[in-house]
């Protein structure tokens, strides 16, 4: 880290999984790339990212690419990624086996990552994954594992299980195995203040949180009418929100009881009345996600500003958090 | 200061009882003096609040036992995937002599839980020592705090419910709430989980290769989602035990493997019977000796 970084607050950025609603958190990345007027890897100092997110926050940390230029390169690649017609017939929609293809998935992302391994990051990385089989969440960090390889932990991060089936690192070792913590933790904030506690500790932190999954639940009493079979549809969104409601409490308290020294957190959290279809990824879905992007920009435009004049000026900031 | 902190799951509180009674003979306390502030979410409040109102362990199980076998009648598991069955008033019934007409004030040691406002999306915490909190009824707030929506008839018209969908441990929220109170005490805190279940590694990893389909209908996806979600907050409590924040914070931790198949339901294992779980956990106590614990 360079000498004008180096008496800065520690900068985190931290992604949502959100499958291929990716290319929303792309868009935002994008704007605050334009009104800071530097690269995500530049502005941000760490990141922790959970499923799509590790994947995002890895290329933006690894490559020379910005996030306006990513935007199309997301699009090529879910497109690439995603199950074609054939696939899903053949599966019944990955009811009879899992639907997409570890291996489109694994050659996507060494299009990217190649032999990269953690410290060729060019900001800390921290990666969170559900270790299956042991029953424990196990977290990758650029300054603990430095010589895991990129494509490992982003191909296992991504790695749900009801759509890959079970899946292990390739190029690592010793080998390890894991998935995508998404199923149930989909927001990184907690496991990132404490993961980079030592900076933040030293330097306090400014805090970005790009949610990309929020679907509001149905109202209470229709729902619950129903019984669990009907509930199904709706216990995902409905544990997302309550998710979504213990980190926002959780982080208030951090900042609100002086716990660690936040300076600022800006949560930006799609809410979309879809639920992200899996097997999609097709341009009518992108388009969707680029104008729900759009709404949130302009809706919070203010709090972008000054949340990025913050950052820059090493000020406190207080922000609600609304969803 | 001396923390009881009470995960919780309907029918698994029975097991939490069996090793309470028997850390209460090996050590020769009383779980119901022992501790300064007990925490609890969904039925670990039910238990944290009867021990702090001192009602005998016997009488706790008896009313623990009763609402199992009502949670465990087969008309209930065959109907309730359809529609929600489960009457709320008659799960809570066996304690309603047990904490009828008590206020949170009243009770003898201060007891801090949690709830779920489903309408504003928040937790809301229940304090016995907070004044706004000291008139609430202690029966009427143990219904809201077990009511899961997804198996009881919607009864109430309340917008709290199980926080269980939040986080069924209590610890890392109350412990980061109360962060100012207790930074700079000397805190020793004994959490009982409600118990994990045992799994393969390889099984699991056959299942994942099968699709969907045999996710869902193994309940495998719900032992997947609790088991994230019981590790999370687990990951949660010893990040905050290990990064000092608090200037001198112990943690010991007791959560026994259960055998037993997660029944079609998210918020708990109605499948497992009152023997059931004596058996599995004084199993797991004769296998794993807890008497090494320091608290």
């Amino acid at each position: 880290m360079d000498g004008s970084t180096s008496n800065r607050s520690f900068r985190i950025l931290s992604l949502d999984g959100g499958a291929f609603a990716g290319v929303f958190t792309v868009r935002l990345l994008a704007e605050i790339e334009k009104r800071s007027s530097k690269k995500a890897s530049e502005f941000f100092d760490g990141f922790s990212g959970i499923s799509a997110g590790a994947f995002l926050g890895a290329i933006i940390s690894y490559g020379d690419i910005t996030a306006k230029d990513l935007i199309d390169e997301i699009i090529f690649t879910i497109k690439n990624m995603r199950s074609n017609r054939t696939e899903r017939i053949r599966t019944l929609w990955g009811a009879l086996k899992p639907a997409l293809s570890h291996e489109k998935k694994w050659d996507g992302l060494y299009r990217y990552f190649a032999n990269a391994q953690l410290k060729d990051l060019k900001i800390k990385g921290v990666f969170p994954i559900w270790d299956f089989e042991n029953k424990k969440i196990r977290i990758f960090d650029s300054t603990l594992d430095p010589n895991v390889h990129i494509c490992d932990v982003v191909y296992l991060s991504t790695g749900a299980n009801a759509v890959y089936g079970a899946v292990d690192s390739r190029l690592s070792e010793p080998k390890f195995s894991g998935s995508d913590l998404a199923l149930y933790v989909n927001d990184p904030r907690l496991i990132a203040l404490f993961s980079f506690k030592e900076e933040i500790q030293k330097r306090g932190t400014h805090i970005l949180s790009i949610g990309s999954s929020l679907t509001p639940s149905e109202p209470q009493q229709q729902s619950f009418k129903r019984g669990p079979l009907r509930w199904m549809n709706n216990i995902l969104p409905e544990l997302r929100q309550a998710q979504e409601a213990f980190v926002n409490q959780s982080m208030q308290f951090f900042s609100q009881e002086e716990i660690l020294p936040i300076h600022s957190h800006l949560r930006l959290n799609m809410i979309s009345g879809k639920t992200v279809d899996g097997f999609k990824g097709d341009d009518e879905l992108n388009i969707f996600f680029l104008e729900l992007a759009e709404e949130l920009i302009e809706r919070r435009s203010y709090e972008i500003d000054r949340f990025i004049e913050s950052c820059e000026n090493n000020t406190k900031l207080h922000l609600p958090v609304i969803l | 200061m001396r923390f009881l902190s009470l995960e919780g799951a309907p029918c698994r509180g029975l097991g939490q009882i069996q090793i309470m009674k028997k850390l209460s003979q090996m050590r020769s306390i009383r779980f119901d003096h022992h501790f300064d502030v007990y925490f609890g979410s969904s039925w670990g409040a039910i238990l944290a609040i009867c021990l702090s109102h001192s009602i005998p362990f016997e009488e706790i199980e008896k009313a623990f036992e009763a609402s199992q076998k009502y949670l465990n009648s087969r008309a209930h598991r065959l109907l309730y995937p359809f529609f929600p069955r489960m009457c709320p008033k008659k799960v809570s019934e066996p304690f309603k002599h047990l904490l009828e007409g008590v206020s949170l004030g009243e009770l003898k040691k201060r007891v801090i839980c949690h709830g779920y406002d489903y309408q504003f999306k928040k937790l809301v915490t229940y304090d016995s020592s907070a004044p706004k909190d000291k008139d609430l009824n202690v029966f009427e707030l143990v219904q809201k705090l077990t009511f899961a929506p997804s198996v009881f008839q919607p009864k109430f018209h309340t917008s709290i419910v199980d926080a269980s969908i939040a986080t069924r441990n209590p610890l890392f929220f109350t412990l980061l709430k109360y962060f100012q109170e207790w930074k700079d005490l000397s805190l020793d805190v004994l959490h009982i989980g409600v118990g994990q279940k045992k799994q393969e590694g390889a099984k699991v990893r056959k299942l994942f290769e099968k699709g969907w389909l045999h996710w869902v209908l193994s309940k495998q996806i719900f032992e997947e989602l609790e088991s994230i979600g019981r590790n999370y907050q687990e990951y949660l409590a010893d990040m905050i035990k290990e990064s000092k924040l608090f200037k001198d914070l112990r943690i010991v931790t007791v959560n026994p493997q259960i055998e037993g198949n997660l029944d079609f339901s998210f918020m708990g294992d109605i499948s497992l019977t009152p023997e059931q779980i004596r058996k599995e956990v004084e199993g797991w106590m004769e296998a794993l000796p807890i008497d090494h614990l320091e608290f």
